[in-house]
């Protein structure tokens, strides 16, 4: 019974999000019809384009290209913003120091750290410095929170057995910031990828912004549908296919069904 | 104080706690010898949980001296204190984490303390919230006896229990107690409980936490449950300031 009444949700799921990504897609062939080709391609010209960015060898170098800058500016922003984060949920003065410098920076576009980014590095370097000062507020104000929330009752029963700081990192610290890190982890890993596809589009720095800026030139709206395509398709594979997969398995202890009986 | 034998596992002179310039606990001085137990009694905030945290070395004196020579020492709370995402097994293999012995090693003797605690090894991988509160207790006195420790420290370790649960792990630890001739510190408000407990009993008056009280152990060591015993012991409850 307990596969069954887990199967229904699974089932709803599956079809209802079949529902929405099918409504979306009959949207865009419509307005392919009403409005033609030049504003918004065809599905099957994104997809003749996409086959043909294929062919030239074109999606595999940009995709590294922008997972090699998303993926280190996102690493950058991560560490920088957990260890921060975690001084400043520990100690008031640093909390007290570092947290209106972190509204200062989300309140900075995005789009302007690029153009400083291009005068101050430029290049890759721009695209990477770009994402992780975007991404690392973001973790830094999850990794604040969680420490403040740390459990000092827990703390105190694992200093009684006298736990070496290697294990009270892995079994007390680590799990608790975990549930507090991963969410802004997983939002900043999405957001590393929007951001590093706008600055190669304005640095000129290769990569999957690079292609788009190069179709934006030729006014090749298939092309350009293609590789927001590319972009797409990697966000909900990483979604998908790792973070919820990492999610569920990190919060297996919270999720479990039925408690104890008294 | 009590017994005057070489060696004693705790020592305590003169003892002293502040807490943001207010004295919690004054002047207490004892002793406890291997393989006694100790009662401590008092009314509520008399720091006698200040006390267990003293010699388990989460606090520091803020006067006179304490000195404790277990081998090992392991704690036992009020609340079971399970960290909410390891299961059962792991819980209990914690307490082992500061030893030199593989995984494999910890996992097997925490499997020996949950069954010598009887919990049923389809509960082993339960986490906490899955396990009811006397079971996630019986994890915690299985956490706190896994080390062999030779001191044991437990804050009203029963109280939170039924009468039958606290009986059978009341049980449990003067097993333990008597096999491996170890010590214990226990606080308790419970009177009936403190001498079925059947070690020496201190009452501690109000705070600043002094020794007001100091009941010698039953001698027959079964538990004098009688009641001259039990009307002296809430007598100096009352006198103390607490309630019985």
């Amino acid at each position: 019974m307990t596969g069954l009444a887990g199967g229904k949700p699974r089932f709803s799921g599956l079809f209802f999000g079949t529902l929405g990504v099918g409504g979306l897609l009959l949207l865009w062939e419509l307005g392919h019809r009403l409005y033609g080709s030049l504003v918004l391609p065809g599905l099957d010209d994104t997809v003749a384009a996409l086959l043909r960015l294929h062919r030239q060898g074109q999606i595999w170098p940009a995709l590294a290209q922008t997972a090699w800058h998303a993926g280190l500016g996102w690493g950058i922003g991560a560490i920088a913003g957990s260890v921060c984060g975690g001084l400043a949920g520990l100690h008031r003065p640093v909390r007290q120091a570092l947290q209106p410098v972190s509204v200062i920076l989300l309140g900075i576009p995005a789009i302007a750290w690029i153009v400083l980014a291009l005068l101050w590095f430029g290049g890759g370097w721009a695209v990477i410095f770009t994402v992780a000062v975007a991404t690392g507020p973001i973790v830094f104000a999850a990794a604040t929170q969680g420490a403040r929330s740390l459990d000092g009752e827990l703390a105190q029963m694992a200093r009684a057995f006298g736990t070496p700081p290697g294990a009270m990192l892995r079994d007390v610290y680590g799990p608790h910031m975990v549930g507090h890190l991963f969410p802004a982890l997983a939002t900043a890993l999405a957001m590393s990828w929007k951001v590093a596809v706008m600055a190669e589009l304005l640095s000129g720095s290769g990569g999957i912004g690079d292609g788009l800026a190069a179709a934006r030139a030729r006014v090749d709206t298939a092309e350009t549908m293609a590789w927001i395509t590319v972009v797409v398709s990697v966000l909900v594979a990483v979604d998908q296919g790792l973070l919820r997969r990492l999610q569920c398995r990190a919060e297996l202890w919270r999720d479990t069904e039925g408690t104890g009986a008294g | 104080m009590s017994g005057d034998g070489a060696d004693p596992i705790l020592t305590a002179d003169g003892l002293g706690f502040d807490r943001a310039a207010r004295p919690i606990l004054d002047a207490v001085s004892l002793r406890l010898d291997r393989g006694e137990v100790l009662v401590v009694m008092g009314p509520s905030g008399c720091g006698k949980s200040t006390f267990l945290a003293l010699v388990g070395g989460l606090l520091q004196p803020s006067r006179g001296s304490l000195c404790c020579r277990s081998a090992r020492t392991a704690m036992m709370f009020q609340e079971p204190r399970l960290l909410p995402w390891r299961t059962a097994l792991d819980n209990v293999a914690f307490a082992l984490k500061g030893d030199d012995v593989s995984a494999q090693s910890r996992l097997a003797r925490a499997r020996d303390a949950l069954s010598a605690l009887s919990l049923g090894t389809e509960d082993f991988g339960k986490y906490p919230r899955q396990l009811s509160g006397g079971m996630r207790q019986r994890v915690a006195l299985a956490r706190t006896l896994v080390g062999r420790p030779d001191l044991l420290l437990l804050d009203e370790p029963f109280a939170a229990l039924d009468t039958g649960l606290a009986r059978d792990m009341r049980a449990v630890l003067h097993d333990y107690l008597r096999r491996e001739l170890a010590s214990a510190v226990i606080v308790t408000h419970d009177p009936r409980e403190a001498l079925e407990l059947g070690g020496r009993v201190v009452v501690f008056s109000k705070a600043p936490g002094r020794i007001a009280f100091e009941m010698a152990p039953d001698p027959a060591a079964l538990g004098d449950m009688s009641v001259e015993r039990l009307n002296r012991l809430e007598a100096a409850l009352i006198d103390a300031g607490g309630q019985v």
